[in-house]
C-alpha cells in the first residue's frame, strides 16, 4: 500500500506564502493531477513531496511512513522533471543504471533491469547514446525509464510533456497513463494543461494561489465545477459566464432577454454554460434567446461559433456536419446544464 | 548576388581600416613580434654582453651549451615541472573545495567571499615581499611560530631543502583564489536539475559532487588548469625573483628565473634567449595537448 498523504502543508518563501494550507490523500495506485495556472504552487508541492524543498509546516506521509524529515533518497520516490534532468555526461544506459549503481547492486542485475526497462519504453537502441544525441521525445522516455528503474513507491511528474510538440504530447499522455496502470504505482502529476489532467487522472486537484479549488474525478469537475475559477479552467473552449439578474424564476440578461429556470435564485448570479451544451438553431422556440453570429472557427470535428446575445458575448460549439442557420439564429440553454455561481465569492451555488 | 556583379571596393578603400588600426598594430608588433624576432637572433648568435668582441652565427654551439654541456637547464626544467605540477594540483583541489563551499548558501557568504579573492588582486612583487618577510628567520611571523616550537632562527627560504616549499606556499596563497573564481563560475553555470534528479535517485551529497557535478564541470576544469599551468610555467618569475632570486644555490631557479639570470646577471644573452624560446615551445605544446583533451575523448 503506497498511499501518499499530505497533511496541512504550508510553505513560505521568505515572507511570501506560496502554499497557505494543503492536504491531499492519494490512494494506492491512484493517478492524481495537480492542475492550476503557472505560479500557483504545483511544483512547490511536488518538490516538497520529493524532499527537494523544505516545508514550513505540515507532514508528508508515503506508504504509511512519515518522510517529512527524510532526504529525497530515503523517500522511495521517483521524479520526472520538466526539462528531463538527464545526466548529460552519462550514456542512456548509465542514466538508467545510476540509481542501482549507487545502491551497489550487482552488475548482472543492473543489466537485466536496464534491458527490461528499455524494452518497456522502446529505447533499447538508444542505450549507448548520450542525452544530447536524443530527440525531446526520446529524452522524455529515458527520464521515465530512470524513474521506473527502482520500482519506487510513488511517481512524481512535473509537467513532463510541456516541452514536447502537440502530437507527441498526445501520444505520451496515453503511454504514461498505460505505464502507470500497468505498474500500479501511485502518481502525482503536475500540469497546467487541463486536457492532460482530464484524460489521465483518476482524480484532479485544481489549485489556485496554492489553495485547493476543487478535488474530484475529471467528469465531476467538468460537470459540477466548484467555482468560477474551476469552471473556466476546465473545458475547451471555456465555459460561457454571464452575470444576470434574477427575477422570480427568470434570469434577466443584460440585454433584457429573459430565460426562465426551474430554480429559485436571488439577487445577481453568474450563469455558466459550456459552449458544447448550447443548442443553436434557426427557429425561435420557447425559452430560446436571439443569437447574433460574429465569427466562426472551423475545427473540422466541430465549429466554434462566437456570437452575442444582445451585448453579451457567448461561444457555442456546433457539430460540423450540421449546416449553420443563415439568418436569425437563436440559442437555447438546457436547464440541466446551467451552472450558477455567487458573483462575489465565485463559489458554486448549491 | 550574381557572380559578375560583385562589387569590390577600390584598394585604397579596403586598406583604410588598416590605416586607422596602424597605431595599435605598430605598438603590438613592437612589443610582441619584434622581441620574438630579436630573441631568435639572440638564440642563434653568440651574444655575451661582457665580451662584445664575440659574435656571429652559433646555433649549434648555443644549443650544446645550454642543453648538453651543463645540467643547469635540466635542473631548472625539473624545478619548474615540480613547481608547476605541485602548485596547480594544490590550487585545483583547494579551489574546487572552496568553490563547492561557496556554491552552497550560508549566511555571511557574500561578505567573506571577497576576502578569499584578495591575494589574487595583489601584484606578485608585493606577494613576494610579504612572504619573504613572513619567512624571514629573524623577525618573520612564521619563524616566530617555529621558534615557539623550539626551532631557532630557521629561515625557510634560506634552506635548500625547504626554499621551494616556501615558493609553493606563496604561489598557492596567491593563485588559489583564481581557481576558486573559475570553478565557482563554472559551478554556478551548471543546471541544477540533474543534481536534484540524482538526489531523488538516491545519491549522497558526495556522490552527486563526484558522479554528476564534477563530470559536468570537466570543460571548466580543463580550461582553468590549462590557464593556471601556462601561467605558473612562465609567470612564477616575479615572486621567486623577490623571495629567493633562484637560490639558495639554484634550488628555486625555474626556467623563467634562469632565463633572466643568464641574460641579465651573467649577460649570456644567447643562453637566456634559448631558455626563453624553449619555454615558448613547451607552452605551445601544453596548449595543444590540453586543447585536444578539451574536445574530450568519449567515455564508454
Ligand atoms: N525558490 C523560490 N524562492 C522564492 N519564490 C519561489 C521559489 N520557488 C517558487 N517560488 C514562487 O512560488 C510560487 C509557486 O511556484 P511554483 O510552485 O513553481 O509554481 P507552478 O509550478 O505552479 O508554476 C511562484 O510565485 C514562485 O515565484
Ligand atoms: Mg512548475
Amino acid at each position: 500500500m503506497a498511499s501518499i498523504d499530505i497533511r496541512n502543508l504550508r510553505k513560505k518563501f521568505g515572507d511570501l506564502e506560496v502554499i497557505p494550507g494543503f492536504s491531499l490523500h492519494a490512494e494506492d495506485r491512484e493517478f492524481i493531477s495537480l492542475l492550476g495556472p503557472s505560479g500557483c504552487g504545483k511544483s512547490t508541492i511536488l518538490r516538497i513531496v520529493a524532499g527537494l524543498e523544505e516545508l514550513t509546516s505540515g507532514d508528508v506521509v508515503i506508504a504509511g511512513r512519515n518522510v517529512t524529515a527524510l532526504e529525497p533518497k530515503d523517500r522511495d520516490i521517483a521524479m520526472v522533471f520538466q526539462n528531463y534532468a538527464l545526466y548529460p555526461h552519462k550514456s542512456v544506459f548509465e542514466n538508467l543504471a545510476y540509481g542501482l549503481r549507487i545502491r551497489k547492486r550487482p552488475e548482472d542485475e543492473i543489466r537485466k533491469r536496464v534491458t527490461e526497462v528499455s524494452e518497456l519504453l522502446q529505447i533499447q537502441q538508444l542505450l549507448q547514446r548520450r542525452p544530447a544525441q536524443l530527440s525531446g521525445g526520446q529524452q522524455q522516455r529515458v527520464a521515465m525509464g530512470r524513474a521506473i528503474m527502482r520500482e519506487p513507491a510513488a511517481f512524481l511528474f512535473d509537467e513532463p510533456l510541456s516541452n514536447l510538440d502537440a502530437k507527441l504530447r498526445n501520444h505520451m499522455r496515453v503511454e504514461i497513463r498505460q505505464l502507470q496502470q500497468r505498474l500500479g504505482i501511485t502518481t502525482l502529476y503536475v500540469t497546467h494543461d487541463q486536457v492532460e489532467a482530464m484524460t489521465m487522472s483518476d482524480r484532479i486537484v485544481v489549485l489556485n494561489h496554492g489553495m485547493i479549488e476543487q478535488i474530484g474525478k475529471p467528469l465531476e469537475i467538468y460537470e459540477t465545477p466548484a467555482s468560477i475559477f474551476v469552471a473556466t479552467f476546465i473545458g475547451s473552449p471555456a465555459m460561457n459566464l454571464v452575470r444576470v439578474r434574477t427575477d422570480g424564476n427568470a434570469l434577466v440578461f443584460p440585454s433584457g432577454d429573459r430565460l426562465s429556470v426551474e430554480r429559485q435564485l436571488q439577487g445577481d448570479v453568474v450563469l455558466g454554460i459550456r459552449p458544447e451544451r448550447i443548442k443553436l438553431s434557426a427557429s425561435k422556440s420557447e425559452n430560446s434567446l436571439p443569437f447574433e453570429i460574429v465569427l466562426v472557427e472551423e475545427l473540422g470535428a466541430q465549429k466554434i461559433i462566437h456570437g452575442r446575445i444582445g451585448a453579451t458575448e457567448m461561444t457555442v460549439a456546433f457539430p460540423e456536419d450540421v449546416p449553420l442557420p443563415t439568418n436569425g439564429a437563436s440559442v437555447s440553454l438546457p436547464g440541466n446544464y446551467l451552472h450558477f455561481f455567487d458573483p462575489e465569492s465565485g463559489k458554486r451555488l448549491a | 548576388m550574381s557572380g559578375e556583379q560583385v562589387y569590390r571596393a577600390p584598394l585604397h578603400r579596403r586598406l583604410r581600416p588598416l590605416y586607422f588600426l596602424s597605431p595599435t598594430l605598430l605598438i603590438l608588433l613592437s612589443v610582441t613580434l619584434f622581441p620574438l624576432i630579436y630573441s631568435l637572433y639572440l638564440a642563434t648568435h653568440t651574444v655575451i654582453l661582457t665580451n662584445p668582441m664575440l659574435s656571429g652565427w652559433s646555433l649549434q654551439d648555443n644549443l650544446r651549451e645550454v642543453f648538453l654541456e651543463s645540467p643547469e637547464y635540466w635542473e631548472s626544467f625539473a624545478t619548474t615541472l615540480i613547481l608547476v605540477v605541485t602548485v596547480v594540483s594544490i590550487e585545483f583541489v583547494l579551489g574546487l573545495m572552496l568553490a563547492y563551499f561557496f556554491y552552497n548558501n550560508f549566511t555571511g557568504r557574500d561578505f567573506i567571499f571577497p576576502f578569499f579573492l584578495m591575494p589574487m588582486m595583489l601584484t606578485p612583487v608585493v606577494v613576494g615581499t610579504i612572504w619573504r618577510f613572513l619567512f624571514n628567520g629573524e623577525f618573520g611571523l612564521i619563524a616566530g611560530l617555529l621558534k615557539a616550537m623550539g626551532v631557532v632562527n630557521y629561515s625557510i627560504l634560506n634552506e635548500p631543502s625547504t626554499a621551494l616549499v616556501g615558493i609553493i606556499i606563496a604561489d598557492v596563497w596567491q593563485w588559489t583564489p583564481f581557481m576558486l573564481l573559475l570553478m565557482l563560475a563554472g559551478m554556478r553555470a551548471l543546471p541544477t536539475s540533474p543534481f536534484e534528479a540524482a538526489q531523488v535517485d538516491g545519491a549522497s551529497r558526495f556522490q552527486i559532487f563526484r558522479d554528476i557535478m564534477l563530470p559536468m564541470m570537466k570543460p571548466v576544469i580543463v580550461i582553468a588548469v590549462l590557464i593556471r599551468m601556462i601561467d605558473a610555467f612562465n609567470r612564477t618569475f616575479d615572486t621567486i625573483y623577490i623571495m629567493t632570486n633562484g637560490g639558495p644555490g639554484r634550488v628555486t631557479e625555474t626556467l623563467a628565473v634562469m632565463a633572466f639570470r643568464s641574460s641579465f646577471e651573467y649577460f649570456f644573452m644567447h643562453q637566456g634567449a634559448i631558455v626563453a624560446l624553449s619555454m615558448l615551445v613547451i607552452i605551445i605544446i601544453m596548449t595543444k595537448v590540453l586543447g585536444r583533451f578539451m574536445a574530450g575523448p568519449r567515455e564508454d
